[in-house]
């Protein structure tokens, strides 16, 4: 029940049956909140007022919000969800005379419209509205080639199509898109400095239903005080010694252990349980028969999305292993070459499977076969543990800020080597590779989506499955 | 006591008012949905602080929220009222348009012609309307609307703001300070 319901009827029913009220109620609200300023970024430091409030009355400050989340069916992406939520910021209490003043920090999340309301014993008594305005950092100002640049956007609105997806532009070239949904609101980003010496450009774009939206001047948005749509930075790149990122190897997913599960009955599990492809790993047995044979078998997709033949699960064996006199059993393997992601490992015995564990795949960056190249040169980009389902079956490039387009590794069994020309001037150039989403099939539900597809999620830890990988190499005459 | 007294005259009234309740959006006598119904905010003239007539739901006090609602049979895919040339028929069906707010007001729509003072020749449009002007005094933030069509037959349609049902929150009137 609506708390408002609730107070409309206590209203209604304190008029009719004459019952004498200590406070009057217009409007189904008792009293008046008043919020300054009424908008602003995260952090705002905000005034409340309270008045014609019941007397000496201990009231809660509830914070409307929402929580926001990715919606996955695997293989399906079902595009967000956004439901709402409310969470008691502040308890205050009214004077003889009703009213109240205090003051609050808006908390760093989601951004939009947030009602604050007043309450009593659960009980609505009254509310005010506060913008949460989007704001953005870039840090630093300066700095040689491959500087990290951290873009710092907080107040994203996951309710709103037009408050939700911002772009970055660098040097007028597209690199990526920012969301903020895992992240409550706030979403950070890392791009390196890149071109040559001198000023650069860097702008964040309101997302709209598609790509940067240029004429913020003329959006139906301009009328919201204070809502900006773009924000713009320059970097003054310096001479000085390049930054590069670690290396390749360095930015592989760690692997992550397996435990040994706490039940008797015939159980399987695998140490490390995720990892990158290759990743020497030990599948245990536990609660056998003795003397067993068991077959170990590794569950696999086959196919693509594309063509007639579509895809189809199926498997192979991983070995076979004798149970010890202790129900136990243990072999060695490395996590294998094929579709990155989440694989069922199975224990067969007499042609039954009596017991399964999940291996997860991460995906997997290969080293650039050389440091340097010429101009026009190929640079192959080798991936392995790419995907298959509609969140992780594709990868997205970008070359010097620039997004290139995008690699699927569903049909090559999530091995994907990406040919890149090396282009631009003598000099350190970076190639970096982000998650992003492939498709989400029911557009009738999902238009302000489509845009989402095969970009570079710049904000990668928002992605269900985060990954970023980033190549630097010199271009030399 | 009395706190009690209250409470148990809230339910009893909340009881006899379904309107209140988020059910089924639609449902005719025998469970048939009968009318088809879509319904819009635009900003009023009263106190307009930007375009008329135009669709928003963003406020400012002392502003006006004008819903607009088509409100066809389905049966015959056509306007009941036949675009004013026969009222009679909305009255026969004892046709209600109304819309509710989160705090508790509701507000019948009129069935009429637009633009109302039309010049002989003009083209107009027949459709439910009804407006609210904020009070000065609202409480600014969010308000949760939605429009229910009822005959006298016992039909039953709830519309919700479009948006609703789509993984997000169904659009709220935004209300503003001036």
């Amino acid at each position: 029940m609506r708390p408002l319901h609730w107070l409309l009827a206590l209203t209604l029913l304190a008029t009719a049956a004459g019952l004498p009220g200590p406070v009057a109620a217009t409007q189904g609200f008792v009293g008046a909140l008043d919020v300054t300023p009424d908008r602003g970024p995260v952090g705002t430091r905000v005034t409340l007022t309270g008045t014609g409030l019941p007397p000496n009355a201990s009231l809660d400050v509830v914070w409307q919000t929402v929580e926001a989340e990715w919606l996955q069916e695997p293989p399906l992406f079902k595009g967000i969800g956004v439901r709402e939520a409310r969470h008691r910021i502040a308890a205050v209490t009214t004077g003889p005379d009703g009213r109240f003043s205090t003051t609050l920090k808006i908390p760093e999340e989601y951004g939009g419209v947030h009602d604050i309301y007043l309450a009593q014993d659960g009980r609505v008594l009254t509310k005010a509205g506060f913008r949460t305005l989007p704001a953005v950092r870039m840090i630093p100002a300066s700095g040689p080639v491959g500087t990290p640049i951290r873009i710092k956007l907080t107040g994203f609105n996951p309710a709103h199509q037009l408050e939700t997806w911002y772009f970055i532009m660098y040097d007028n070239k597209l690199v990526g898109y920012m969301t903020a949904l895992r992240t409550n609101g706030t979403a950070r980003v890392t791009i390196p400095a890149t071109g040559e010496l001198g000023l650069h450009v860097v702008e964040v774009f309101n997302g709209g239903v598609g790509g940067p939206y240029r004429n913020p001047e003329t959006s139906p948005l301009r009328q919201v005080k204070g809502h900006e749509s773009v924000f713009r930075f320059t970097f003054m790149l310096t001479a000085g010694d390049a930054v590069v990122p670690p290396s390749i190897e360095a930015q592989l997913a760690k692997a992550v252990p397996g435990v040994e599960p706490p039940i008797a009955s015939p159980v399987i599990w695998s140490d490390p349980r995720s990892g990158p492809v290759g990743t020497p790993a030990v599948l245990r047995g536990k609660g056998f028969t003795a003397g067993d044979t068991v077959d170990l078998l590794f569950y696999n997709m086959k196919g693509n999305r594309l063509s007639s033949t579509g895809f189809a699960a199926y498997m192979e064996e991983l070995g076979t292993v004798t149970i010890g006199a202790d129900g136990r059993f243990e072999r060695r393997y490395q996590i294998p070459d094929h579709l990155g992601g989440d694989h069922r490992i199975a224990a067969r015995i007499r042609d039954e499977e009596v017991a399964a564990t999940t291996l997860t795949v991460d995906r997997t960056a290969l080293r650039l076969p050389a440091g340097e190249y010429h101009a026009g040169d190929e640079i192959l980009v080798h991936l392995k543990g790419v995907g298959w389902t509609e969140t992780d079956n594709i990868v997205s490039i970008v070359y010097d800020n620039s997004w290139i387009g995008y690699a699927c590794g569903f049909n090559s069994d999530g091995d994907v080597v990406i040919r890149v020309r090396a282009t631009g001037a003598p000099g350190w150039h970076y190639i970096d590779i982000y998650p992003t989403l492939y498709r989400y099939r029911n557009y009738s539900q999902t238009m302000e989506l489509p845009f989402l597809f095969r970009y570079p999620m710049l904000t990668w830890q928002d992605h269900p499955q985060p990954f970023v990988f980033r190549y630097a190499f010199r271009i030399v005459k | 006591m009395r706190r009690n007294l209250i409470l148990l005259l809230c339910s009893g009234l909340l009881l006899a008012l379904p309107l209140f309740s988020t059910g089924p959006a639609s449902a005719g006598p025998q469970g048939r949905l009968v009318y088809w119904v879509m319904v819009d905010l635009v900003r009023g003239s009263v106190q307009a602080t930007a375009t008329v007539c135009a669709q928003t739901n963003v406020f400012k006090h002392g502003e006006e929220v004008v819903w607009r609602a088509r409100v066809l049979d389905v049966a015959s895919s056509e306007d009941p009222g036949d675009g004013g040339k026969n009222l009679v028929a909305i009255q026969e069906r004892g046709l209600k348009v109304t819309a509710y707010l989160e705090n508790g007001l509701s507000l019948p729509l009129r069935y009429g012609q637009h633009p109302g003072r039309a010049t002989p020749g003009d083209p107009v449009a027949w459709f439910w309307a009804t407006g609210w002007k904020i009070p000065d005094d609202f409480p600014t933030g969010t308000l949760k609307w939605w429009v229910v069509v009822t005959d006298k037959t016992g039909a039953f349609v709830r519309f919700d703001p479009i948006g609703a049902g789509a993984n997000l929150p169904a659009p709220s009137i935004i209300v503003e300070r001036r």
